[in-house]
C-alpha cells in the first residue's frame, strides 16, 4: 500500500512515499535472501547453545549443593544465572518467534515452547509477538511503552505517580521475571468494568499455576534435595534469579527506551504501508555495541533493530544483517540508534529520571514536533 | 545381542523409569527427554528415534535396517522416515519390509527429485539417527480444507486465508495480527500445499509451520487446527 504522505524524522531527513516504498522493498529483499540461506549452521548454532544451557545449569545447580564453600556458592550461582540467561534470552525468547521452525522440528515450534520464566509462555507471545512486535512504541497500543506504570516517551500525559519512577525502575530490574509474568494481565480494563472478573481469572490461573511450579522448583524441591544444605542453595537459586532479572531488564530496556528512540501516536500509524512499518522499527529500536560472547548472552537483542525488522529470522544472524541495515540507513539518512552498553544504559536512567518530572512546557514543545516528525 | 544394543535398551529404560512427576517437578519447564539428549538421542521418549544400523543400495531402492525402541503398530505396512537434511526435516512415506522387536527395514524408492530417497543413497550412513513417524494421511483427491483437531472438513477456497475459512466454519483458533507478522496464529500443515499471499512463497512439506491468516490452499489441505 503506498500513501502520498512523505516523513519527516527526528535528524531532519525528510523521506518521501516512494522513498519509503523503496526501503521496504529493499528490506524485503534481505528477508528473503537470508531465509534462503537459512540451514545447517543455523541449527548446529542453536544446538550448541542448548547444549551449554543445559550443562551450565547443571553445573550451576551442582556447584550450589557444595555451596558452603564460599567460591562454589559464587560460581554455582554464576553459571545457574548463565544458563537462565541463555535459556531466556537466546533460546526461549527467539524460539516463541518461530525462528527456527524453517527446521520443522517439533521440539522448536513458538507455540510449543514453555520458557524458564515465572509466567506462562503463552500470555508472554500475545503480548510481546502480537501487542509489542506490531505495534512497537505506539503509545496506547504498545504496552511495553512504559509496561503500563513508568513514563518513558514523552507522549505520554504526565501524572504525579511518575514522581517515584526512578524508585519503580529500580524494584522492577530487580523482579524483573515478575513484571514480565504480570505484564501479560492488564488490569485497568477491569477497575474501568471493561473486562469481565471471569476473564480476569481466566488469565490469572494459568499464570498462578506456572508461578507455583517455578517457585516450586527453585525454592521447596532442589534446597530439600540439599537437605541440612537447603537455605544456601534456596539462596543460591533466589540469587541466580535475580542476577538473571537484572540483566534482561538491562538488555530489554536499552531495545527501545534511550534518548532519541522515537515513539509514536496511533494517529501517525493509520494506514501504515509496509515500508513505514519497518521505518517505524527501525527508528523505534536501538541497538548495543560488544563482543561475540555479549550478543550471545543478550540472545542478539543487543541487534534489536534487526530483530525489529525480522523478528522471526534466527537470531544468529542479525551481526550479519546489521551491517546492511546499517548501510540501508545511512543511504537514506535514516537515525542507526547505535552505541555501547553503558552509554545506552546511562541514557535510559537519564531518560526515566528526566520523564518523572512534568514537562517544561518549551522542553516538551520542542520533544513533540521532533518526536511526531519520526 | 551387541553391546551398543545393551546399552541402547538400558538408556531406554533409564529414561522410562526418570520419566514421572516427581522428576519432571524438577526439571521444569524442561523434560526428561531434554536432559537425555545431551547422552543419546534415541533414549528420548517424545518422539520415536532409531538409529541406522545397515545401509543396501540397489538401483531401483534403498534398503535401511534401523534399530527401533518401540515395536511398530501392528498393521503398519507404512511408516514415515523422517531425516535432517541441511537442517531442515524432510519427511516422506516408505514401506516397511520386515521386522522385530527391536528392528524394522524399510524400503526407500528411489525417486528422481525426492531429497530423502538422495540422502538415503549418498549422505546417510550408519549410526545416523533419524525419526519414526506414523505414515501421513492418504492424499485426498477431493478438494477439502481439513482441520485435524477440531475433526472439521470444509470444501477448500483457494481465494480465502485459511484463518478466514476455519473461523466461517465455526472454530475459533488463536489469531492475532492477521497479516502475517506476529505468529499467533502459526498452525502446521500436515498434507497438501499452500501459498503465502504476502510473499508468494508456496509451501508443501508435510510438518512446516505456515501463518494460516496470510496462507491459501491451493487445493487439499490438511492443517492441526
Amino acid at each position: 500500500m503506498s500513501t502520498e504522505r512523505g516523513r519527516t524524522l527526528s535528524n531532519g531527513t525528510l523521506l518521501s512515499a516512494h522513498d519509503i516504498d523503496v526501503l521496504g522493498m529493499e528490506l524485503d529483499a534481505i528477508r528473503t535472501r537470508i531465509a534462503s540461506q537459512l540451514g545447517t549452521d543455523d541449527v548446529a548454532y542453536l544446538a550448541r547453545i542448548v547444549r551449554a544451557q543445559r550443562w551450565l545449569g547443571i553445573a550451576g545447580r551442582a556447584l550450589l549443593f557444595v555451596g558452603f564453600f564460599p567460591p562454589c556458592f559464587a560460581l554455582g550461582v554464576l553459571l545457574l544465572a548463565l544458563s537462565k540467561i541463555l535459556e531466556n534470552m537466546e533460546i526461549g525468547h527467539n524460539v516463541m518467534h518461530g525462528q527456527y521452525e524453517f527446521t520443522r522440528d517439533p521440539a522448536l515450534v513458538g507455540r510449543n515452547y514453555e520458557w524458564d520464566m515465572a509466567g506462562p509462555s503463552d500470555g508472554w507471545r500475545a503480548v510481546h509477538n502480537q501487542m509489542h512486535h506490531v505495534h512497537t512504541n505506539i503509545v496506547g497500543l504498545d504496552r511495553d511503552v512504559g509496561y503500563g506504570f513508568m513514563r518513558i516517551s514523552e507522549l505520554q500525559p504526565w501524572h504525579p505517580r511518575f514522581l517515584f519512577q526512578p524508585l519503580h525502575n529500580v524494584l522492577l530490574a530487580v523482579f524483573f521475571e515478575w513484571g514480565i509474568s504480570f505484564h501479560s494481565v492488564e488490569m485497568k480494563p477491569f477497575f474501568r468494568g471493561e473486562k469481565s472478573l471471569k476473564t480476569l481469572v481466566g488469565e490469572v490461573v494459568p499464570l498462578a499455576k506456572k508461578a507455583m511450579r517455578q517457585l516450586l522448583k527453585d525454592y521447596v524441591l532442589f534446597p530439600l534435595l540439599a537437605g541440612p544444605h537447603a537455605l544456601i542453595v534456596l539462596t543460591g537459586n533466589f540469587s541466580a534469579n535475580i542476577l538473571r532479572n537484572v540483566w534482561a531488564y538491562a538488555v530489554i530496556f536499552c531495545g527501545h527506551f534511550p534518548e532519541g528512540v522515537a515513539t509514536f501516536t496511533v494517529e501517525d500509524t493509520r494506514d501504515e504501508s509496509r515500508g513505514e512499518w519497518y521505518l517505524r522499527q527501525m527508528t523505534g529500536s536501538a541497538n548495543l555495541e560488544g563482543g561475540r560472547f555479549f550478543h550471545i548472552l543478550t540472545g542478539n537483542l543487543s541487534h534489536q533493530i534487526e530483530h525489529h525488522l525480522f523478528p522471526d529470522l534466527p537470531a544468529c544472524r542479525y551481526a550479519q544483517i546489521a551491517v546492511e541495515v546499517r548501510d540501508l540507513a545511512t543511504r537514506f539518512g535514516i537515525p542507526y540508534h547505535s552505541a555501547s552498553f553503558a552509554k545506552q544504559l546511562a541514557s535510559v536512567g537519564k531518560q526515566i529520571c528526566v520523564l518523572s518530572l512534568p514537562p517544561r512546557r518549551s522542553h516538551y514543545d520542542d520533544v513533540a514536533e521532533v518526536t511526531l516528525g519520526g | 545381542m551387541t553391546r551398543e544394543t545393551h546399552l541402547s535398551a538400558l538408556g531406554t529404560r533409564m529414561t522410562r523409569w526418570l520419566d514421572n512427576p516427581l522428576v519432571a517437578a524438577f526439571l521444569y519447564p524442561r523434560t526428561v527427554d531434554d536432559y537425555v539428549a545431551l547422552v543419546d538421542a534415541t533414549w528420548t521418549r517424545r518422539e520415536h528415534h532409531a538409529r541406522i544400523l545397515a545401509i543396501d543400495v540397489r538401483d531401483d531402492v534403498v534398503g535401511m535396517e534401523l534399530r527401533i525402541r518401540r515395536a511398530l503398530v501392528e498393521d503398519s505396512s507404512r511408516v514415515a522416515l523422517v531425516a535432517t537434511l541441511r537442517g531442515r526435516r524432510e519427511s516422506r512415506d516408505v514401506r516397511v519390509t520386515e521386522r522385530s522387536a527391536t528392528r524394522v527395514t524399510v524400503a526407500i524408492a528411489r525417486t528422481r527429485g525426492c531429497p530423502l530417497a538422495s540422502w538415503a543413497s549418498t549422505v546417510a550412513s550408519t549410526g545416523d539417527v533419524v525419526v519414526l513417524e506414523r505414515a501421513g494421511p492418504t492424499r485426498s483427491i477431493a478438494a477439502k480444507l481439513v482441520f485435524r483437531e477440531s475433526k472439521v472438513s470444509v470444501d477448500t477456497d483457494t481465494s480465502l486465508p485459511i484463518l478466514v475459512q476455519a473461523e466461517q466454519a465455526g472454530l475459533r483458533p488463536t489469531a492475532g495480527c492477521r497479516r502475517g507478522v506476529c505468529h499467533r496464529c502459526a498452525c502446521t500443515l500436515v498434507a497438501g500445499s499452500v501459498t503465502n499471499v504476502r510473499t508468494g512463497e508456496v509451501t508443501t512439506d508435510r510438518g512446516s509451520i505456515i501463518r494460516p491468516c496470510v496462507s491459501v490452499p491451493t487445493g487439499f489441505v490438511e492443517v492441526d487446527l
